[in-house]
């Protein structure tokens, strides 16, 4: 219990640093936000009026308190680029509102994927005798790894849905409309998403399989006549599954990254995009509150997986 | 097979079939042939002009990306590393965080503040690179400075200087080429990741991912246009993990 106090104690530390980091990289860029929003040609006091409604006539310590602020009471301030109609500036929440669950799930679709398969690989893997087996394998991760995401996700449009005509590029149903079609579509882009992650898993596991079956304790229930397969299933597998999971936590964070580009190559109106044209403009509001979001996720993601690590090896709970 | 990548943008540099900017609309499309072996694209350019240019330009990039985080994760990896204390806790603390986020993303975030330019690039992914580089070396150097061998150094009264760079460092190479291959591969992936997304390297300078970016439109029609920037890549990749590979093996054999 004490251990999950100091875990949140950090975690809230963490976030509360992203978040002044986030803050003040974007105080000290060049340009003024006012000039370029009205362009050249406004009025001094028109340029005044407007720096007073966004708070930008304040210093920065005080706008960060008033901003943290607003994002803990869930008012994530106003972009520069989008409104609402003539008069009113576009909230940040409407703008990301339906579009971070894109993402989500798609990360979420992903790591799916790539737990289902890349487990069975591995451990297949690693108690194959067969040479063939293991070089073809050997080569195929390894490519895996060597195809970037937006590449691999134009190779699984253009086998897919041109060739085998399996979907329509392109043509994304919101999960608002029709459940059944969203996944049907969104199971591609995970696709993408998930073959690199899992030729990284599965060489990751077979690895670790590998050094554990070199352990004592193997010899031991060897040498007590154990079956080879009770021994992989039974004794190894729990013991290399242990560093599978920080790995798997370590390429959560990749998967997040990963969906940001996918998103492009399958237009899925998820943040990812949102955050590209967002950094083009120099909406510098919206670009905020997505990296906060993003590194929560991330942050968020590492915390569970310390805890799950925890309850599955004793050993560590001990000390 | 890293040679011949090597071989292509150093002669890209003086030489390339067809002027990899020429425009010609009487030359749309063309599937690859022996006058243009990997075809010609959208408008009319020779799609392996454009290949040999860009291999050159990502590669130069991810060079200079891989030095930068490399140097910089020497220094302050050795520092931290060797003399531990406040600076170690906090330098790491700041490496963790780093880490912990995706390294394009913050990229991205560099860049956005930066503004799009070919130095900024590198810079930015310079910056997020550093972390692997520091973390690889402090676990070095905090493994080497109580060996024996040090303690005589420093013993014998060599100065600081001289036993982190002359007696340290030339012993954590072996190691240190291995990571230094790996984040020249991440490099290349990021640069090309971010030249996709039209925030890296700007047209009409040719990259492996904005001309990926331009053929996903073509995908049904010229399918040529995106298979040879994309294998291009992959092609890149390989060979540096290839190589990176050959070289920890020949570390385990020593």
């Amino acid at each position: 219990m004490a251990y999950i106090v100091k875990k949140t104690a950090t975690l809230i530390i963490t976030l509360f640093l992203v978040s002044v980091l986030a803050f003040l990289a974007f105080q000290i860029i060049p340009g003024d936000v006012v000039t370029s929003i009205l362009g050249t040609e406004a009025t001094p006091e028109r340029e005044e009026a407007l720096r007073e409604e966004l708070g930008l006539d304040k210093p920065p310590v005080q706008r960060y308190i008033k901003w943290a602020g607003g994002v803990l009471r869930g008012d994530l301030g106003v972009s520069y680029r989008y409104s609402k109609n003539m008069n009113e500036m576009m909230p940040v929440s409407e703008l990301i509102g339906d579009k971070l669950p894109v993402t989500l799930l798609l990360a979420l679709f992903a790591m799916i994927l790539t737990i289902l398969f890349a487990i069975p690989i591995g451990v297949l893997w690693a108690g194959t005798k067969n040479k063939f087996l293991d070089g073809a394998l050997n080569v195929l991760t390894q490519t895996s790894m060597a195809i970037p995401a937006f590449f691999l996700g134009i190779l699984v449009t253009y086998l897919f849905g041109i060739v085998l005509k399996m979907f329509t590029p392109g043509s994304y149903v919101s999960y608002k409309k029709d459940v059944g079609a969203f996944v049907s579509y969104m199971i591609f882009p995970a696709i993408a998403i998930a073959i690199p992650k899992i030729g990284m898993t599965a060489r990751f596991l077979r690895n670790s399989t590998l050094t554990e079956l070199r352990s004592d304790y193997v010899r031991t229930a060897k040498s007590k006549g154990c079956e080879d397969k009770t021994i992989l299933f039974k004794h190894v597998l729990r013991n290399a599954m242990l560093p599978v999971v920080t790995f798997i936590g370590m390429i959560i964070a990749e998967t997040v990254a990963g969906s940001i580009v996918v998103e492009q190559v399958f237009s899925l109106p998820g943040i990812g995009r949102l955050l590209i044209s967002s950094i083009s403009t120099r909406d510098f509001p919206v670009v905020e509150i997505l990296i906060m979001y993003i590194t929560m996720v991330v942050i968020v993601v590492y915390f569970i997986v310390d805890i799950i690590y925890r309850e599955l090896d004793p050993r560590i709970r001990v000390e | 097979m890293g040679g011949i990548i090597l071989l292509l943008s150093v002669v890209s540099i003086f030489w390339t079939p067809y002027s990899p900017t020429q425009m010609s609309a009487a030359l749309r499309f063309k599937p690859p042939s022996f006058a243009h072996i990997f075809g010609t694209d959208n408008f009319g350019r020779d799609i392996f002009s454009r290949v040999m240019k860009a291999i050159g330009t990502s590669f130069l990039i991810s060079l200079f990306v891989v030095l930068i985080s490399a140097v910089a994760g020497i220094l302050i990896g050795a520092v931290t590393g060797y003399f531990g204390g406040v600076i170690d806790a906090v330098v790491m603390r700041v490496v963790d965080a780093i880490n912990g986020f995706p390294s394009i993303l913050l990229a991205l975030v560099i860049i956005s503040i930066l503004g799009k330019a070919r130095a900024n690039v590198v810079l930015a992914l310079g910056i997020a690179f550093t972390p692997s580089f520091v973390r690889i070396v402090r676990g070095e150097f905090i493994r080497l400075r109580d060996s024996d061998y040090i303690v005589r150094a420093r013993l014998m009264g060599a100065r600081k200087r001289r036993i982190l760079f002359l007696h340290i460092l030339p012993n954590i190479f072996s190691t240190f080429w291995v990571s230094v291959m790996i984040g020249f591969n991440n490099a290349i992936l990021a640069e090309s990741g971010l030249s996709y997304l039209g925030i890296g390297v700007q047209a009409p300078d040719a990259t492996l991912g904005s001309m990926l970016s331009d053929a996903q439109g073509y995908l049904s029609s010229a399918p040529w246009y995106a298979l040879a920037p994309g294998l291009t890549i992959v092609w890149m990749v390989l060979s540096a993990a290839m190589l990176s590979e050959g070289l920890s093996r020949k570390k385990k054999n020593i």
